[in-house]
């Protein structure tokens, strides 16, 4: 299968959705162990292509505008640190920071809250109140 | 009978008295209506045809089936103007597939409006009325009962209540509801009376032809009348070009939506003589806002629009229900790393209730080739603060009912924690760039009208500039309804059908 994004933004996004789902808590898988950055590309395979190149370009925005605060790019920085910096941008008083942020995240967590694993932990099965 | 791109010939040429572009709430109801008459129609839809077998309640799944891009169409706005979300689908049914279901007349204080402001004839709330019974008829609109209501839905009843606020439940097309929670991705029971389990299979029985996936692209005009529709035969999952139609047609009535009729317009340079195809987009742009109980809600159990306040209609807010799957409601939830984790792990406890205002904004679609569009919408100060207010409603209502964290979606307040925090939303001035907002009720792009230099139809859908050639959805609405649109569509759609019918020697002759 052709791959949509390139080694490095598959790597930022890993890393992006690490931070945003880490390990731990009452739902103890992370991210990357569910694999959600490749389910990420493949569900956006199927978006137009102006959209893939949209989320390509935010992949990137994301990973190099720590350069401007850290001096790294986010991939560079630690956990605590990346943390922060997404809280950041979730919390920006620039609505611009806002929506990069959460048009990434609303990708990241649809995949991981669609497993089907999380959903047993969380207690949700698709039924119906008259079965 | 409903043929797939697979039942097709590479080169399908076929006649009818009418065409119709599109088979959601406005085409399939035209269909239907003019098939019952005994005249000869096809039905063109770009989407595939889908059934409850194929509604499998997965989301990921089902954006990929029924939903156009993905449900992440997009409107663009100025600086501080927020983009928002206008899911919409692509499917045989359309958007009525994917919806909630929610049926309201045209509010008798629009139609007065239509009236006296726009001079739309015969659409006074005693014209109206019988084609809403007859409407309301087909589709079996009911009222939702508290069996099917879920808990979402009845605590919010009750914190209204508390608070004297007007409202109940929600009417909807449905039979025999089992209140499974999964409506905008496919009712997989076959409850939703969506178009593709009742005007279509109705206009099918009449003798109506319904091509699916077949995109229109070239209108037909022959001596300054509408002659038929050519297009593309799309391969289903690549939407490969395949093969192309042409469909000869005495009348042809465009029914693609607000966003992709004016589109089809623009794209065969016809019917803009007024320079306002596409402008005037309505979207009635909607917020949420969740909270958190200390009880176990399961909102997924249950209708998830089930229950309505219309107590703030006059200024124009509108409060329903809405209630998705967590992958779905994980996407507008704060936090980021565990805390976002631990607020999902309470999902069960989770209620959730939306907003939208019946907006005086204005956007434009514009065309970015076949069956694309751009999208701009510039909020309104006035309308953001009308959602604001909303906000400080909806949150209120939910600490009435027992709620004891609230998260309004606003920037500036992510939490709120009491009643007291409600005033501050209220007093604050919400500016438009600190809303989260979606809208899924698009209309306004090819406004109905008298006056040829200020609409692009008549006040029955014709084209002003284009004789026999029809607009039957959303886009002929002059002005924001205030409530769910799919009944209005319907309606407005069955009484250009009878236009059409009562004037047949001049349109079939």
């Amino acid at each position: 299968m052709e791959f949509l994004f390139t080694p490095k933004e598959r790597l930022i996004l890993s890393v992006l959705a690490d931070t945003m789902l880490p390990m731990g808590g009452r739902i103890p898988y992370g991210a990357d162990e569910l694999g959600v950055s490749r389910n990420v590309e493949t569900f956006c395979r199927n978006l137009p292509p102006e959209a893939q190149k949209g989320i390509r370009i935010l992949l990137r925005i994301l990973n190099y505008a720590p350069i401007f605060s850290h001096f790294k790019t986010f991939i560079k920085l630690d956990e605590q640190k990346r943390k922060r910096f997404l809280e950041k941008w979730e919390n920006s008083k620039l609505m611009a920071k806002r929506n990069i942020l959460t048009a990434v995240k609303s990708l990241i967590v649809l995949i991981y809250f669609n497993n089907p694993d999380v959903a047993k932990i969380i207690g949700y099965s698709p039924r119906c109140l008259k079965e | 009978m409903i043929y797939t791109e697979k039942d097709l010939p590479k080169n399908l040429e076929d006649s009818a008295d009418v065409c119709v572009i599109g088979s959601g709430a406005g085409g399939a109801v035209f269909a239907k209506e003019i098939a019952s008459a005994g005249r000869t129609v096809v039905l063109l839809e770009e989407g595939g045809y889908y059934t409850s077998k194929d509604f499998t309640r997965n989301p990921v799944e089902m954006f990929a089936k029924l939903y156009r891009d993905m449900g992440m169409t997009t409107t663009f706005g100025l600086p501080g103007r927020p983009p928002v979300l206008v899911p919409m689908g692509r499917c045989l049914g359309g958007t009525t597939v994917i919806n909630s279901g929610t049926c309201f007349r045209t509010p008798e204080s629009v139609l007065l409006k239509w009236t006296n402001e726009f001079n739309i004839e015969k659409c006074m709330p005693d014209d109206m009325a019988p084609i809403f019974e007859r409407v309301e008829k087909i589709i079996n609109v009911t009222s939702v009962t508290d069996d099917i209501m879920g808990k979402n839905g009845a605590k919010f009843r009750e914190g209204a209540k508390k608070l004297n606020y007007s409202g109940g439940p929600i009417k909807r097309n449905m039979k025999d509801c089992k209140g499974c929670g999964t409506c905008v991705w496919g009712c997989p029971h076959d409850s939703k009376q969506a178009m593709h389990v009742t005007y279509i299979p109705l206009a099918s029985e009449k003798g109506a032809k319904i091509y699916t996936r077949c995109r229109a692209e070239k209108l037909i005009v022959k001596g300054g009348r509408a002659a038929g529709v050519s297009g593309s035969i799309l391969e289903a999952g690549t939407d490969r070009v395949i093969g192309s139609f042409k469909i000869n047609a005495k009348v042809v009535a465009v029914a693609c939506g607000a966003i992709l009729t004016p589109v089809f317009l623009l794209n065969n340079g016809v019917g803009n003589s007024s320079g306002e195809v596409g402008k005037n987009l309505r979207l009635h742009p909607g917020i949420r806002v969740l909270a958190l109980y200390d009880e176990e809600i399961n909102g997924w159990l249950g209708v998830p629009q089930s229950y309505y306040v219309d107590h703030f209609f006059n200024e124009g807010i509108m409060l329903e229900g809405v209630f998705v799957p967590p992958e779905v409601g994980a996407m507008g939830m704060p936090f980021i790393g565990l805390e976002h984790k631990e607020l999902l792990a309470d999902y069960k406890h989770i209620g959730a209730f939306g907003a939208m205002a019946s907006d005086t904004s204005s956007g434009r679609v514009f065309s970015r080739g076949i069956g694309k569009a751009f999208m701009i919408y510039n909020m309104s100060d006035s309308d953001a603060k009308k959602l604001g207010r909303a906000v400080a409603i909806t949150s209120r209502i939910f600490f009435s009912a027992g709620a004891k964290k609230v998260f309004p979606s606003v920037y500036g307040f992510l939490t709120l924690n009491s009643e007291k925090d409600c005033e501050a939303i209220e007093r604050a001035t919400i500016r438009p760039h600190q809303l989260e907002c979606m809208a899924f009720h698009p209309m306004g792009t090819c406004r109905m009208g008298t006056n040829p230099k200020k609409s692009v139809v008549n006040s029955f859908g014709e084209s002003h500039d284009v004789k026999n050639l029809f607009v039957v959805d959303a886009s002929i609405f002059p002005s924001s309804l205030g409530v769910n649109p799919q009944e209005s569509i319907m309606a407005f759609s069955t009484r250009s059908a009878f236009y059409v019918l009562d004037n047949s020697e001049r349109y079939f002759s």
